[in-house]
């Protein structure tokens, strides 16, 4: 309920703005709880694709929906900032309250607002940190990341089953087009309040115009038409070697020069009948596709390229691999992060699934994976995986 | 007048949901200490979960409340409106601005993470917020002129 004066120690401080209430607080309250849902439900998709359990099963198509689902859960994220920022200045002075508590069920209440605010807090700053490659902790970004998601959502749990009843009243009253009982807007403006402030509208306003503002600036790292305004974002989807950015460099995994003469792409293991070792000239032989394919980061850039190079499926076929067969994708270099993919069955067998040797009719660059990259549909960059050594078929 | 806080919001729907919300969180907090056995990162886990509560509260609220009286003060009550609009955008920019500003990622030494010139990046993205508030709070006056 309201913050009223009286209910506050002499040693607070005194909040002279009127846009301390529930009203806002409702408000804010909505549109966080929509945009922390819609990063939570993104952020476990992300997460079940990247480890999945064996009843996970995430499909070669559509092609793009990693990539929207990266966009939103980054932009989302983004747009969270202000609202999180402008809900917690509008619930300031509850911090203040006393005595801090009248029941034991407001105790609980209150100390689940530990986790839910601290939570909030560590989610988006670790997101953007992490995006920024600053991770000044002591714990995979990841798994801290992921578990702080469900510590927040279940603290989102207890907090809106106590704030139910004062936010259904608020949004009820404006759908009848009155104002809600315990809004200031009717009432006279608190004592000691500046004249000229912005009225709830404008305030209200001005929080999704800051949402608003940190969208425009960063969402062209993944919707190519606002690129030019991604003044915030870390990445460019147009910077970056061949036209476009690169998370793991060549030299971080010591393959900048990988000599032709020593390459060979092997297709082994039990489910190919002959296994293959193929020169670079052997694939640059075989029958070359082309497909237009998003490389889409779990960090939330995304760029759609040209990549032409040899089926997967046609290697699989040349092999003698039964129908229906998976793969291991392994990487040339010996760095356990993202040495490895797996490609499922639909995968393997999707036409625009590709052993890449050129993007936009050039030959790959070191950074982007030569002498041949995998690239398919639907996939999370870190499995795009670069520097191809071989396929293990099962 | 507003009531205080009261009880009415800790009927049986609070209990379930308190129930609820508190086996998701064991369940996240589960997840955290099966991935991490070690206690420094144990440690470092909750030294930022409770340190995020702990700073916006004593450190960041204050400080942007601070800054904010004294900002209003400088500023003449007709421009208020739109300066504080302007503040709490250019507020949040500046926040996300703050690490690509200081080069985090440049020890990473790959080019194509941070790319642009954020100094420049961050004042073309000031002088577009200030562009679009001066825009709004001229049509505001005008409007107002025209239907006075």
């Amino acid at each position: 309920m309201s913050t009223t004066v009286d209910s506050h120690p002499r040693w607070a401080p005194r909040f002279t703005s009127r846009q301390h209430d529930d009203e806002n607080a409702a408000w804010l309250g909505i549109a966080l709880g929509v945009a922390f849902t819609v990063c939570f439900v993104t952020g476990v998709v992300s997460h079940l694709i990247q480890d999945p359990g064996s009843w996970f099963h995430w499909p070669a198509r559509p092609a793009g929906l990693y990539r929207v689902n990266q966009g939103l859960h980054v932009t989302t994220g983004v747009v969270a900032v202000p609202l999180l920022i402008v809900k917690l200045w509008v619930v300031f002075p509850k911090l203040f309250e006393w005595p801090p508590f009248r029941s034991v069920a407001q105790a609980v209440e209150r100390l689940a607002l530990v986790p839910l605010v601290g939570g909030a807090v560590f989610l988006l700053v670790t997101g953007v940190g992490n995006v920024n490659i600053w991770r000044p902790y002591d714990f995979s970004f990841r798994t801290g990341h992921y578990a702080a998601a469900w510590i927040v959502m279940g603290a989102l749990v207890v907090h809106v089953a106590a704030k139910w009843a004062v936010t259904r009243d608020v949004v009820a009253a404006r759908l009848r087009g009155q104002s809600p009982p315990a809004s200031t807007e009717a009432a006279p403006a608190v004592e000691g309040e500046r004249p000229g402030g912005l009225s709830r509208r404008a305030f209200l306003g001005t929080t999704a115009a800051a949402s608003g503002a940190l969208a425009l600036f960063t969402v062209g790292q993944t919707f190519a038409p606002l690129r030019s305004l991604a003044l915030l974002a870390p990445r460019r989807p147009d910077s970056g070697p061949q036209g476009f950015p690169v998370n793991r460099t060549a030299e971080s995994v010591g393959l900048t020069d990988v000599d032709l003469a020593d390459y060979r792409l092997e297709v082994v293991g039990d489910g190919v009948a002959t296994p293959l070792s193929l020169t670079y000239d052997d694939l640059a032989a075989m029958p070359q596709h082309e497909a237009t394919l998003p490389i889409a980061c779990v960090e939330g850039w995304s760029t759609n390229q040209r990549w032409q190079g040899v089926r997967v499926r046609d290697l699989l076929e040349r092999a003698g691999a039964r129908s229906g067969a998976e793969a291991t994708v392994v990487a040339l270099h010996d760095n356990p992060r993202q040495r490895t993919s797996e490609l499922s069955s639909g995968q393997a067998s999707d036409p625009d699934t590709l052993l890449a040797l050129r993007v936009n009719d050039e030959v790959l660059v070191a950074d982007h994976g030569f002498p041949a990259r995998l690239i398919g549909p639907n996939r999370p960059g870190v499995h795009q995986t670069k520097w191809v050594a071989r396929l293990e078929v099962r | 007048m507003r009531v205080p806080v009261s009880d009415a919001e800790h009927g049986p729907r609070f209990w379930v949901g308190l129930a609820v919300g508190v086996a998701v969180m064991g369940w996240g907090l589960w997840l955290f200490l099966d991935a991490t056995p070690r206690f420094a990162g144990r440690r470092s886990f909750v030294l930022w979960l409770v340190g995020a509560d702990v700073l916006h509260d004593l450190v960041f609220a204050p400080l942007v409340a601070v800054a904010a009286w004294l900002l209003a003060r400088a500023v003449p009550d007709r421009w208020w409106a739109p300066v504080h609009a302007g503040l709490v955008i250019s507020g949040v920019v500046v926040l996300l601005a703050l690490l690509p500003l200081a080069g985090t990622a440049d020890p990473v030494g790959n080019p194509t993470i941070q790319p642009l010139d954020y100094r420049t990046a961050t004042l073309t993205a000031l002088a577009l917020v200030w562009a679009g508030v001066g825009t709004w709070a001229l049509v505001g006056r005008l409007r107002q002129r025209s239907s006075s």
